[in-house]
């Protein structure tokens, strides 16, 4: 039936049939990043963002440039981004697909996980500048000390009706644009809203972890407990405050 | 009131029992023993009310000496109805036998009859004259035996005069159009997004309203709509005793469905049999916490549930089809749907016609859209506003609303009652302010439109005919129309 279609519209068939199942494509993303985080000769997180404390911040941003520490403290972030993205982002993303033209539906994912991206990346600036600060002021101690201050707060947040209300906005469904720069527009600013909603959410506990330092084990850990989180609108406080509280355990004692 | 049969109750049809039948009197009688328990108490009106919907905003009965149960008892049991999914039709029937349990229960204890049965309301019954007019057993402020009747304590519809009108005539604004059932035609029971199965879409555990199945669309949402008051919100419909009435019969139209085609079956899919998917949790009427799935549902008959209904015919056999817009020979669903044309802007729907043109995209296969092999669904996408009342009527036709005859703009698609729309676009609702969805199968419009040669694959029209106003003006806005074709 799809080639006789197609020919009836002077087109090969691939441009007309369904493909609204991103699963296969996200997976690649995620074990890529995973691969990455598991195997790249990097120092991991922003436990490394400063030899010694007691020095002006100024000259502790210097010396993490220095060494790289700034650098691969922002890989990381990334990286924690990259692997999470996929379990977080699967839903919305078979939203934007479903609404789209199969011509379009690359470029309407491009432009919803640029968006999404795009946020994460930024929202990244805060714990590392906080991390810097802390490493200025009290070095290695004064970084874990903010990675244990961050592990309570996100104990804390969970308790937040503020932060249960945005777990159930990252599940909406809006309505999309199907063709033309509105289109592009809507699929941005989909990813962008997600991303803003996934970083209230989420915020704390990633940066916390990223400020404590860990592997693959505890990031996918953390995306599939915030996966399953999301998936019935929300737990209740005190089951996402326990898992905030462990995984957070762990990243301290690792 | 019929006596049980091997120890299961049988419904019966409301509209067809003798005036002031027992069943009447006892469901009045059971109901004002339930709403004397306190709000906290599992086994009260209120409580099990609020497992449908509770927002202390819209609570009719707020009182300072209300203690509300516990935030984990609230989080846990209220707020739990099923809508825009395929756990429609399980969660309510289970949720209707555990009440009416509670209620034979409460009967019992007052002397009544264990065989009572909650009544139907078989609104679409040909065979009685006016079957949508609420009977006086519902209006009429006392019993026969001058204590107060708890039947016709609720607030119905949104008329501000005291007494409404209906309390004399029955009328609460329903429809011949709000009781159609061409969802009976329906199959199978779930569809890919985009189209439209007989139950509701496959969902993990979704209480708000979404995108609804063919039997929620119409009758369930649309007398919601018509009727409105208390039974207008979800949050509110449960205090009603006419909603007990209103989802039997709903309950009642998934037997006869199942029961008028071998191929009309329940889904077999492990996430809507079991706990693999989702399980649910009800108060039994001894107090106690139970936890069931789609598959301890499926009977009637079983020990959990014990009812049977007195009439599962098939109203649509015979001549009944053509009237009703079901097909002889049900279409073969798609398993999958593909975006063909959508509209740019969003559209406002007022007081009066609104009208919204939906093109194809160039590349869809128009030439074979409505052809014997293919479906085509009209999408009305997230519906957002807070009028729970209004009804659209939905025409499609090539040429725009302005251009048409006024109270007939095209061919008809069918009804949109916006019931739920204030609940979806709620914000804090589960998918957060997502609103409604609705989906119409125009595979035969699209045919017809072919057949009389005005099919003009860049310009079809979508008219809103309102069906019922409300006082005020409207805030509805869809978000986008489209069509999907598999």
């Amino acid at each position: 039936m799809w080639t006789r279609l197609c020919a009836e519209a002077g087109l090969a068939a691939d441009d007309l049939r369904p493909r609204s199942s991103p699963e296969w494509a996200l997976a690649v993303f995620g074990l890529t990043a995973i691969a990455l985080m598991a195997t790249a000769p990097m120092d991991l997180g922003m436990m490394r963002l400063c030899a010694g404390g007691g020095v002006a911040l100024a000259a502790s941003v210097r010396a993490s440039l220095a060494t790289g520490a700034l650098a691969n403290a922002g890989g990381h972030w990334a990286l924690m981004t990259a692997v999470m993205a996929p379990l977080l982002a699967i839903q919305p993303l078979r939203h934007v697909l479903f609404r789209s033209y199969a011509w379009r539906r690359g470029r309407a994912a491009a432009a919803f996980i640029a968006g999404y991206l795009l946020v994460w990346l930024a929202a990244g600036i805060v714990p590392l500048a906080a991390a810097l600060a802390a490493a200025a002021v009290g070095g290695d101690t004064g970084v874990r000390a903010l990675g244990l201050g961050l592990v309570a707060a996100a104990t804390l947040w969970a308790f937040a009706p503020a932060r249960h209300r945005a777990v159930r906005r990252c599940r909406r469904t809006p309505a999309l644009a199907a063709t033309g720069p509105r289109a592009d527009r809507d699929c941005l600013a989909f990813g962008m809203g997600q991303g803003l909603e996934c970083v209230f959410v989420c915020g704390p506990l990633m940066a916390a972890l990223a400020t404590l330092s860990h592997g693959p084990i505890l990031t996918i850990a953390t995306g599939l407990w915030l996966w399953l989180e999301r998936g019935r609108g929300g737990a209740a406080a005190i089951a996402s405050a326990l898992a905030a509280a462990t995984l957070g355990s762990v990243a301290l004692l690792a | 009131m019929k006596p049980l049969v091997g120890g299961v109750r049988v419904r019966e049809n409301m509209v067809k029992l003798p005036a002031w039948d027992p069943t009447f009197v006892w469901y009045a009688k059971g109901v004002a023993a339930m709403r004397a328990r306190a709000l906290k108490d599992p086994l009260s009106w209120r409580f099990q009310a609020a497992i449908h919907g509770y927002a202390k905003a819209e609570d009719p009965f707020p009182h300072p000496a209300n203690a509300l149960p516990t935030a984990a008892i609230r989080n846990r049991f209220w707020n739990q109805c099923q809508h825009g999914s395929w756990f429609f039709l399980p969660w309510h029937r289970a949720y209707l036998a555990f009440l009416e349990h509670m209620l034979v229960d409460e009967i019992v204890a007052l002397g009544g009859p264990n065989q009572w049965a909650l009544p139907y309301w078989n609104y679409s019954d040909t065979s009685v004259a006016n079957p949508r007019l609420l009977r006086k057993e519902f209006r009429d402020a006392k019993l026969p035996d001058g204590t107060p009747n708890a039947l016709a304590q609720a607030v119905r519809t949104d008329s501000p005069a005291n007494p409404p009108p209906w309390v004399a005539t029955g009328d609460v604004g329903v429809t011949p159009a709000d009781v159609g059932l061409a969802a009976l035609g329906f199959s199978p029971f779930t569809s890919p997004p985009g189209a439209l199965g007989f139950g509701g879409p496959k969902t993990g555990f979704h209480h708000p309203p979404g995108v609804s199945g063919a039997v929620e669309q119409l009758p369930h949402n649309s007398v919601h709509s018509a009727v409105s008051g208390w039974m207008g919100s979800f949050n509110t419909a449960g205090l009603d005793p006419v909603f007990w009435c209103h989802h039997a019969n709903i309950d009642r139209l998934w037997v006869v469905w199942r029961k008028r085609n071998p191929a009309f079956v329940d889904p077999t899919d492990p996430k809507w049999l079991s706990a693999a998917g989702v399980s649910f949790e009800l108060y039994d009427k001894g107090g106690a916490i139970r936890s069931f799935t789609s598959k301890d549902v499926v009977d009637t008959k079983a020990p959990l549930l014990g009812y049977m209904y007195d009439d599962v015919s098939d109203p649509l056999a015979g001549a009944g089809l053509a009237d009703a817009g079901v097909a002889a020979v049900p279409p073969q669903a798609p398993e999958t749907v593909s975006l063909a044309g959508a509209s740019d802007q969003p559209v406002t729907l007022s007081r009066g016609v609104a009208s919204a043109r939906v093109a194809l995209a160039p590349m869809a296969p128009a030439a074979a859209l409505g052809g014997d092999e293919q479906r085509v669904y009209l999408n009305i996408e997230n519906i957002v506003g807070t009028d729970n009342a209004a009804t659209y009527k939905v025409y499609v036709d090539a040429t725009p609303a302005a251009a048409a005859a006024a109270d007939e703009p095209g061919r008809y698609a069918g009804l949109l009652p916006m019931f739920g729309v204030k609940e979806a676009s709620d914000p804090d609702a589960q998918h957060g302010a997502s609103g409604l969805t609705h989906v119409f199968d125009i595979t035969d419009i699209v045919g017809q439109l072919k057949q009389a040669g005005v099919w003009d694959a860049k310009n079809l029209h979508v008219n809103f005919v309102p069906l019922r106003k409300s006082e005020g003006q409207p805030d509805l806005k869809v978000g986008r129309i489209s069509l999907y074709y598999g």
